[in-house]
């Protein structure tokens, strides 16, 4: 998923090998006092892409939807593990790993308006609407395009797929094309979350769906609607506020999920995340959705003793600096070592609020790995172009412009771009960047821009990508290598919009590395090899590694905290509790 | 303009001299709001080099979506035919367009927020009048005097002063979270009136003050000009001489004819309100309408910055309007 | 002074000329001097700023983390060689404030010139031609008068930075946006008083006589109209430049005005506002430059209004 959390991640996956038969604990927290009730106030400073779990995309939607619609399997708060949901048990492979076949839990309900119970056919019908153009998933193809029978150009409006079939009631059965493990894991994606057909379909079958606007839930909370079912204006208002309460019709015998709050508000428009940062930390509200704590916020927690409980860390994903191989002057590999020396990394960092933000990296693969291929990519080891404390080395970048061609090791070339984030610590980090080029003669004008059109307009169009996007990270998808390195730096993944290869790399070596990698069964092998990728494309430094991310979570004095491990630590609504 | 052909005619029907001003004047503001919504139009379509459909489609922008786009808002029609159409839903409905951010409505975007800067204005508005009219009436009592001075080099600090700097000052100083003499209320400490008056007039408190600190000090002296100028005329002395209190004098007749000539200048000193409202919303992160503008803004949300812009011109227009009309009433001695 | 009969002597056109005459008035305003002397300070920062930087302080652009905290990376305040400390990036504030100030006048004065420029010809055109020409100049007035200006500013602004510019790329984001946007707003000011000058003028005597001798447009609005213009525009000159120095640094605070990391003292205070109530010197001193240079043009075109023109000064 794309980075950072401010403004777009897709939500996560994780999931360790395979899915396991755990019965989930309600969470960590045993010295806690749990309260039933109350009412949890996060604030965003945007707002969720989506509220229909077959289109949402943004790890912030993920956490309020989360507890709203409940998946075919679910990873539960403070675990990685996923667990039987919607389904009632594992899913049992045959055929060659060809077919799968789930059986689907009975007795969960669907909220009012609707009312009735939640059958297989629920399940088909949800994967099959998120193929459709109404829906204009992201990820569909991407998971699910290996059913079979799936449809290989998206229907304008949902069509059956052979692939699914529901022999009963209560069974779903997926035939696949080919055996593939990572489609068993992919199944806690909230487009497996059942939707009614009966009911969805006038609104999925216009041009552009709106089923999330009467949208019904299946967990213990859903979005408030009138008695018509209408969501809009009641649990959503676009841009301003979200309304979860809870769902009258869940009922505890068939979760795992303790739901202690009677409801959440998410509060939206919050664009100045510091006064949002203290109002949190001040109890006028209880947690940040989609924005990180500011430097001097960041400063004012750890230096202050009452705050120390109110700031925790996750560490997950990767920030770089995406150099564009396919544009002058970094095609050429020397300019891009250069330019790789001689980066201050460490104001970088500072500029983000220091060493709580996560330490600098070296290569993609981070600690949060670890066991998963971090150590075999070098681990805090492999380090190939360091500087004293990473501020960087003029010696050294002169030395390789040398090497690519100008006389005395200073650019002689003309100024380049850099698109960054119109957010105030992106900025800096522009200047930074711009600060450390100028010492070897590499002019650079800034632009700063929307977040939205930094990523669509800009990096993400090869055509319009200008030579440096320093605001660029990645999310792993799940915990395995591939979710990190493989449409990020492949280059049979350089589509004409919404690229996420950045550095537009495109190198057949390693290209065909990776395809080898994925193909390779025993994980400790698989790991290994996606570390030598790792080392690969450091090594053609295409992107500049900044930092492994530690993303700060800010909860106000009331909260107990219930993480979602698998996305960036925030807290797990239906786990979640006051004090 | 205008006194001749079927508008003449119309208007010579009309024996009162003062509803042949009012309909004339209604008449000029009618064609005004024409004229501007024609130039907003023109800067917001002509100005930008990006296509608007491009704009629109956001994140996902495939060419078959940019293309949907393109027909559904009618942005690939000749400019006069979508002036039109823009022109008459603005007119008809008051539809201001749709927001690149979710579709959204602009009309009801800025209706909800507008309870919160017509909280700003009006208070600073209130407090600035209740402070100017007090000094003003003393010093058209003492002309020249030291306090008229101070009350000059005050007004010219505070008008040299940037209103977000003040407004920064302020917080620095009386924020009840971070400042150095913890008062009332910081920043993002606004609530709706309805929700909760105490916490709604303390959260306000430092906005109006940043707000009326320059307009104070302007008005003050403008109503002790005023005053002193209609003091020393005919019909004041007149009224003297028949005996009338000095007071009601004052009072009754003085102010009277000084207020006239403020309401004007109110009416056009607006655009400065709207200005300053802008940026203490933005300092104080108050939920206004000026703040709508600089989110919309940053985000280069362009039929939101049109619809806020052209909102308030007409605000301002019709603002003019009741302004020369009143002054019309108010004051005899115009001439229409 | 004598008390002699020469005393009594008032209003009498002096030999040396209405010239001299302001500027005796001007230079016995004690509060006009200092002002005065102020912005020559001011101007002569902004010039010098280069040789003042190398002297005593740092390149504006410079960056030097050191002066970060080394955990959390605040910026650290004034300091013998940091008289007014450090950004958040670990520059100068002294020497951006410095750089800063050529912005200001860069901005205010070539912006306000060229509005003054295009007002006062289209003001003069108004009132002289009268007619259709007159029409379409004052409705135009009469409509950009109607728009809340910073909104408008703002708006234009922002049109202008999406994209390639506007007017086909001349306008481009940044310097030359904020000076478009100053001419856009300022010009009517100078042309409603153009034109309200001319037309009284051009009924006065002097002009009929000239007219009279056959003497052509051109000489006319030359020889006689123009020198009279001259001195309300100037009072007006004085006036409108703070008021754009002022437009310029809300643009720059909310974001679209100078692009980074040219130093602005709008702009600066926008960076020093998340971090306003621990770094004081960030905001504090651009705030003061701002003021301070701004007051001292109010005081200075109270000043000029006052000397040109005694009758109009407030008593």
């Amino acid at each position: 998923m794309i980075f950072p959390r401010k403004r777009h991640a897709i939500l996560a996956v994780a999931a360790m090998a395979g899915i396991a038969l755990l019965v989930a604990s309600s969470g960590t927290g045993a010295g806690e006092q749990r309260k039933k009730g109350g009412t949890l106030i996060l604030l965003s400073a945007g707002d969720v892409d989506y509220v229909d779990p077959g289109q949402a995309y943004y790890s912030f939607s993920f956490q309020v939807l989360k507890p709203v619609h409940r998946a075919l399997y679910t990873i539960p708060a403070d675990v990685l593990t996923a667990v039987p949901d919607v389904a009632a048990g594992p899913p049992k492979l045959s055929n060659g790993g060809k077919t799968v076949t789930v059986k689907i839990r009975k007795g969960i309900r669907y909220s009012p308006p609707l009312n009735r119970e939640v059958v297989a056919a629920d399940v088909k019908y949800a994967i099959e609407r998120a193929f459709a153009l109404s829906l204009a998933n992201s990820y569909a193809v991407a998971y699910f395009g290996v059913l079979a029978g799936s449809p290989a150009k998206p229907p304008k409006t949902p069509k059956p797929i052979s692939g699914i079939t529901t022999p009963d009631k209560y069974t779903i059965v997926f035939k696949l094309k080919r055996p593939n493990g990572a489609f068993v894991d992919a199944l806690v994606m909230p487009m497996t979350s059942p939707v009614p057909k009966e009911y969805a379909a006038k609104y999925d079958n216009k041009t552009s769906t709106d089923y999330g606007f009467h949208q019904v839930a299946t967990g213990p909370y859903m979005l408030a609607n009138d008695s018509k079912g209408n969501v809009k204006g009641v649990g959503y208002t676009p841009g301003k506020l979200i309304k979860l309460v809870r769902n009258p019709n869940w009922d505890a015998k068939t979760d795992f999920r303790p739901a202690y709050l009677d409801g959440a508000e998410i509060r939206e428009g919050f664009t100045d995340s510091t006064v949002a940062s203290r109002t949190i930390l001040n109890g006028g509200a209880d947690f940040n959705a989609d924005f990180g704590p500011p430097p001097a916020i960041i400063k004012q927690v750890l230096s202050t003793a009452k705050y120390k409980d109110n700031m925790y860390g996750w560490p997950l994903g990767t920030t770089y600096v995406g150099l564009n191989t396919k544009k002058a002057p970094f095609d050429n590999i020397n300019v891009r070592r250069a330019a790789t020396f001689v980066l201050d990394r460490n104001a970088m960092r500072l500029a983000l609020g220091g060493a709580i933000t996560g330490p600098i990296a070296t290569h993609f693969i981070g600690p949060d790995f670890s066991g998963k291929g971090f150590e075999a990519a070098g681990g805090f080891e492999f380090n190939p172009f360091p500087s004293p404390n990473f501020t960087g080395s003029v010696a050294k970048a002169k030395a390789e412009l040398r090497k690519a061609g100008y006389a005395n090791g200073t650019y002689t070339g003309p100024a380049v771009t850099a698109v960054v984030s119109n957010i105030p610590t992106a900025i800096n980090q522009g200047k930074i960047l711009a600060a450390s080029l100028a010492k070897i003669g590499i002019k650079v004008n800034l632009k700063a821009v929307t977040t939205d059109a930094m990523y669509t307009k800009f990096c993400g169009t090869p055509k319009n990508q200008p030579e440096l996007c320093p605001s660029v990270g990645w999310l792993p998808d799940f915990k395995d290598p591939v979710t990190l390195l493989y449409v990020t730096f492949s280059g049979k993944f350089i589509p004409e919009t919404g690229n996420v290869n950045w550095p537009q790399l495109d190198d057949p070596k390693i290209t065909a590395a990776m395809e080898k990698a994925q193909l390779i069964g025993n994980a400790k092998a698989r790991y290994t090899a996606w570390g030598k990728i790792d080392r690969m494309i450091t090594l053609t430094a295409g992107a500049i590694p900044l930092q492994w991310t530690n993303t700060l979570n800010l909860v106000s004095d009331r909260v107990v905290v219930a993480k979602m491990k698998d996305v960036q630590g925030q807290v797990d609504l239906a786990y979640t509790s006051l004090k | 303009m205008g006194s001749a052909g079927l508008f003449g005619s119309v208007l010579s029907r009309i024996r009162s001299p003062l509803l042949r001003y009012v309909v004339r004047r209604l008449a000029w503001s009618g064609l005004l709001i024409i004229l501007v919504i024609f130039l907003t139009f023109l800067v917001f379509y002509q100005l930008p080099s990006a296509d608007p459909a491009q704009l629109r489609a956001g994140r996902l922008a495939t060419p078959e979506l940019v293309a949907e786009i393109r027909e559904k808002f009618g942005l690939d029609r000749p400019f006069y035919e979508q002036f039109w159409i823009y022109i008459r839903s603005v007119v008809t409905d008051f539809d201001l367009g749709y927001s690149y951010y979710k579709n959204l409505p602009v009309r009801e975007e800025i209706l909800s927020r507008l309870p919160a800067s017509i909280s700003v204005a009006l208070g600073a508005f209130i407090l600035w009048m209740a402070i100017a009219l007090p000094v003003g009436i003393l010093t058209a009592l003492r002309p020249r005097s030291r306090s008229d001075r101070a009350v000059t080099g005050a007004t010219l600090f505070f008008l040299s002063a940037p209103t977000y700097w003040l407004g920064l000052v302020m917080l620095f100083l009386f924020a009840s979270d971070i400042g150095r003499f913890p008062l009332i209320g910081g920043a993002g400490t606004y609530v709706p009136l309805s929700v909760d008056p105490k916490a709604w007039f303390e959260s306000l408190i430092l906005p109006w003050i940043v707000l009326a600190c320059g307009f104070a000090g302007l008005y003050a002296r403008m109503i002790g000009e005023n005053l002193r100028e209609t003091m020393a005329t005919d019909y004041v002395r007149t009224a003297r001489a028949k005996g009338i209190s000095e007071r009601r004098v004052v009072i009754r007749h003085g102010l009277r004819a000084a207020l006239s000539p403020i309401v004007t200048l109110a009416a056009l000193d607006l655009g400065f309100l709207l200005g300053g409202t802008i940026l203490v919303e933005t300092v104080f992160n108050i939920p206004g309408v000026g703040r709508y503008a600089v989110d919309a803004i940053q985000n280069a949300d362009l039929p939101a910055i049109q619809g806020t812009v052209l909102f308030g011109a007409i605000f301002i227009v019709l603002a003019i309007l009741v302004a020369d009309i009143l002054y019309a009433v108010l004051d005899p001695r115009v001439r229409y | 002074m004598s008390i002699g009969p020469d005393a009594l002597v008032t209003d009498e056109p002096s030999a040396t000329g209405p010239v001299a005459l302001f500027w005796e008035r001007m230079r016995s305003d004690k509060v006009a001097l200092v002002a005065f002397s102020f912005l020559t300070v001011v101007l002569l920062a902004a010039v010098f700023a280069g040789p003042i930087t190398q002297l005593v302080a740092h390149p504006p652009n410079a960056q030097y983390s050191d002066r970060l905290d080394p955990v959390f990376g605040t910026p650290t305040g004034p300091s013998r060689d940091f008289l007014f400390g450090v950004d958040s990036v670990g520059s100068d504030v002294f020497s951006r404030v410095l750089y800063g100030a050529r912005v200001s006048l860069i901005v205010a004065i070539v912006g306000t010139g060229i509005a003054l420029l295009i007002g006062t010809t289209l003001g003069i055109l108004a009132g002289y031609y009268r007619g259709i020409v007159d029409t379409v100049i004052s409705r135009t007035v009469d409509v950009m008068l109607a728009f809340p200006l910073l909104l408008l500013a703002l708006g234009v602004a922002s049109a202008c930075s999406i994209g390639q510019g506007c007017v086909g790329g001349l306008i481009r984001p940044g310097l030359t946006t904020v000076i478009g946007i100053i001419v856009l707003v300022s010009w009517t000011y100078f042309a409603r008083l153009a034109r309200g000058q001319v037309l009284s003028l051009r009924e006065k005597e002097f002009v009929e006589a000239a007219r009279a001798t056959g003497a052509g447009d051109l000489s006319i609005l030359g020889r006689e109209i123009l020198p009279n213009l001259l001195t309300p525009i100037l009072v007006y000159l004085a006036l409108v430049i703070p008021q754009n120095i002022l437009l310029e640094a809300a643009l720059s605070y909310l974001g679209v005005g100078v692009n980074p990391p040219q130093a602005s003292w709008g702009q600066m205070i926008a960076d020093a506002t998340p971090l306003f109530d621990s770094a004081w010197w960030y905001f504090l001193f651009p705030g003061i430059a701002l003021v301070l240079t701004v007051l001292a043009f109010n005081l200075l075109g109270e000043a000029v209004r006052d000397a040109l023109d005694p009758h109009l000064s407030r008593t």
